[in-house]
């Protein structure tokens, strides 16, 4: 983990036992934090096809493949900062726009798409201050949710065993650390399920000793392959408030409740209980497209993706049934 | 003799509040922002009832995964189709302008969804029609389309995709109409973000050739922008500052961020605005400013900290909404520049003074007061400048003028009382 997300973390779980009114707290708070650039990571779209007549290809450095360059006649395929562009047959060119320049290639020729220093100021000089779509981090775990939050008294780490793994070892450590809070025996992975009171209690220690920092649980398996997930830990001022806050809705009916609910777990990213809490408010209401969107928008942020996927068709079939 | 010391302290700390502004020093830069904070704290209470400023919460809009066979990246974004359905919702109520704060930098894989998207906004906002043939997925939808003369400007949101030019911006060359910058300035080492763009000029081109000036969102969305009359005097104030970036030229101002709380609290869910049953919502739109984004963070993403709350981070959205509060409260915020504060320290120094000998005077003359005259110094001292600050903020929000160096005005002030205190003896 980088420095700015970990000061970031500190600096949220400081700010969060603040209280609005007390300035000379605020000071100190000032004066030990430094400010921090909130830069959020973005795709770095850097440059345009102009005009492909060879069959180009693009390189593309996530998974170090070369891909065919998807570019129809008349449309400007964008171009993201890093990839590599050649012409995939000996006739044809490709002509495409970066970095304020026209280049065209062709033969064996290649060409790595560079950020202009237009460009480069412009991220120097704001930071994004909109939406823009975000994947969920691929994991195969559901709980801990990936960048979430646990109360560890209530942890049960749950998976999708991927095909083909066989026994594996758990371990838990703050992402900055190479210590372990825990660290478990082998087991098999099939059972897509680790219900431990040692390592709820570990975890517990951990946040009673003014632990902070994000967590990685890694599950390793006997041929080398590591899965991981970043989580963190609910502080105790974050529990008292969680707790006062659910209570404002427990005194509600059914759904009102539930939906309260799962708000409230969601702003403490809690998403693991906010994906129940939806679960439990649609049944209340099975039919209603606006709770099947949000329980699916739930799972898929907790990343049980089968049960995002399953709600996700119920509500396209309920659409095309109302068309 | 008194009032020689007083006034040599005033000037030394209005000389000391300008050399430590100069040198950025921590300590100092800290100071003045908590008085910045304190201002912006206050202008939260003197905001006006109606903000004119709706944010219009689309996390609950679904988001469509989509995996491109010939790129490794999965990449999610907001349904266009659900999109447009609210866009179209809004504009249907005659809102003043809707601005989407949310970034349409074309992606190779969501090029078609877009197109369409885009030339509905475009068909919308000016009554321009793409022909159906050059839009992959045939004609546009009905709801795109108003009545002649009813249409609603709108904005959406774009970042480094400025960075080409106006033609291939927005994948077609016409939606640059649409296009306005939503990025943050990132301020300056130890300084809260106080600022939003005014407008940025990107020089596309070849170095010689044209630049292309884009508005930030909130301006594209309100462009009548007032100027303070105090920052016509040259030295006294700024309200529009330039940025110190040669590649890109932008302005800026700054904003007040007094409401962004009670903006939050009127944030309205696009679900609702479907809904016949909420029809308070349905019809409060119109006139207003709309702002579409994510209401919600979940990640990191889109995250700011804003002036005077250090407690939380607040979404990308409600910065863009209060610099349209900022634009439409009248006359620019202007920060008084060195000379204007001299002014203003002087003042605020001769009131503490006149006020302190004229309580002595009559301590001396009316009372057999048991207290000495540098003890009632002091209080006084203390007192107004309580009262200062609190005129401080009243001066942000009714003359829109931010003093920021007060703080170092009152520490030299209640220091001038302490001295006399301890070397008066009556």
């Amino acid at each position: 983990m980088n420095a700015i997300p970990y000061r970031k973390a500190v600096r949220a779980d400081l700010c969060k036992v603040t209280p609005r009114w007390n300035i000379p707290l605020l000071i100190a708070v000032a004066i030990l934090m430094s400010p921090l650039g909130s830069r959020a990571q973005v795709t770095t779209f850097a440059g345009v096809v102009i005009e492909n007549t060879c069959k180009a290809q693009v390189f593309e450095p996530e998974d170090q493949k070369w891909h065919v360059l998807v570019s129809p006649k008349g449309s400007h395929r964008p171009l993201i900062a890093g990839e590599i562009l050649k012409c995939g047959s000996t006739s044809g060119s490709l002509t495409l726009l970066d970095s304020q320049t026209y280049t065209t290639i062709s033969g064996m020729q290649t060409h790595k798409v560079e950020v202009s220093s237009v460009l480069n100021e412009v991220i120097r000089y704001a930071e994004p201050a909109f939406t823009r779509g975000e994947s969920p981090v691929e994991t195969i775990f559901s709980s801990p949710p990936s960048g979430g939050t646990v109360e560890p008294e209530r942890l049960v780490v749950r998976w999708r065993p991927p095909a083909g793994i066989g026994e594996v070892t758990l371990s838990v450590a703050p992402e900055s650390s190479d210590l372990n809070l825990f660290e478990s025996g082998r087991f098999e992975a099939s059972s897509a399920a680790f219900d431990s009171q040692e390592l709820r209690d570990a975890l517990a220690t951990y946040r009673d000793r003014n632990g902070f920092a994000p967590l990685v649980l890694r599950l390793r398996d006997a041929a080398g392959h590591e899965y991981r997930v970043s989580f963190s830990v609910l502080t105790p001022p974050n529990q008292k408030r969680l707790v006062q806050e659910l209570a404002e809705w427990d005194a509600k009916d059914g759904l009102v409740r539930h939906l309260g609910r799962a708000s409230v777990y969601s702003d403490f990213g809690l998403y693991s209980e906010a994906a129940a809490e939806s679960e439990l408010a649609l049944k209340e209401s099975p039919k209603s497209s606006i709770l099947l969107q949000l329980a699916a928008s739930a799972e898929r942020r907790t990343g049980n993706l089968p049960r995002a996927y399953e709600l996700e068709s119920e509500l396209k079939q309920m659409s095309a049934k109302v068309q | 003799m008194k009032l020689l010391i007083g006034l040599v302290i005033t000037l030394g700390m209005w000389w000391l509040a300008k050399w430590v502004e100069e040198k950025h020093f921590y300590f100092g830069t800290q100071a003045r922002e908590l008085v910045y904070d304190v201002i912006q704290h206050g202008l939260g209470t003197v905001a006006r009832q109606n903000l004119n400023v709706i944010v219009v919460d689309v996390s609950d809009v679904g988001w469509t995964p989509r995996k491109d066979p010939n790129q490794p990246r999965e990449y999610d974004y907001t349904d266009r189709k659900q999109l447009r359905d609210v866009v179209m919702k809004i504009a249907d109520q005659s809102p003043a302008a809707i601005g989407l704060d949310i970034d349409f930098t074309p992606y190779p894989i969501q090029l078609e969804d877009d197109d369409e998207f885009l030339a509905c906004l475009l068909a919308r906002s000016t009554g321009y029609r793409e022909s159906a043939d050059s839009l992959a997925n045939g004609p546009l939808s009905p709801a795109c389309f108003s009545t002649p003369n009813h249409y609603v400007p709108i904005y959406v949101a774009t970042y480094t995709s400025l960075a080409l030019g106006p033609v291939y911006a927005l994948e077609r060359p016409e939606y640059s109409a649409l296009a306005a910058f939503a990025g943050a300035v990132i301020p300056s080492q130890y300084e809260a973000p106080r600022r939003m763009v005014d407008t940025i000029e990107i020089r596309y081109g070849l170095p010689g050739s044209g630049s292309w000036v884009v508005n930030s969102l909130s301006v594209a969305m309100h462009p009548k922008v007032q100027q303070n009359s105090l920052a016509n005097i040259p030295g006294v104030a700024e309200s529009i500052s330039l940025a110190p970036h040669n590649e890109v030229p932008a302005t800026e101002f700054y904003v007040d961020y007094g409401s962004i709380d009670r903006i939050e609290a009127t944030t309205v869910a696009s679900a609702s605005l479907m809904d016949p049953k909420q029809p308070q919502i349905v019809n409060s739109l119109k006139g207003q400013y709309i702002l579409v984004g994510r209401g919600k963070g979940t990640t990191d993403m889109d995250q700011h900290n804003i002036p005077g709350r250090l407690d939380r981070r607040y979404s990308g959205v409600y910065l863009h909404a209060c610099a349209i509060y900022t634009l439409d409260s009248g006359p620019l915020l202007a920060l008084l520049l060195p000379r204007g504060r001299l002014v203003l320290d002087l003042s605020l120094f001769l009131l503490i003074f006149g006020v302190v000998e004229l309580t002595i005077f009559a301590r001396k003359r009316f009372l057999q007061a048991q207290t000495r005259a540098g003890v009632l110094h002091l209080v006084v001292t203390v007192l107004v400048v309580v009262a200062a600050i609190v005129g401080g903020i009243y001066l942000a929000g009714s003359f829109r003028i931010m003093w920021d160096d007060s703080l170092f005005v009152a520490v030299g002030l209640i220091g001038h009382a302490v001295i006399d205190h301890v070397f008066t003896h009556d």
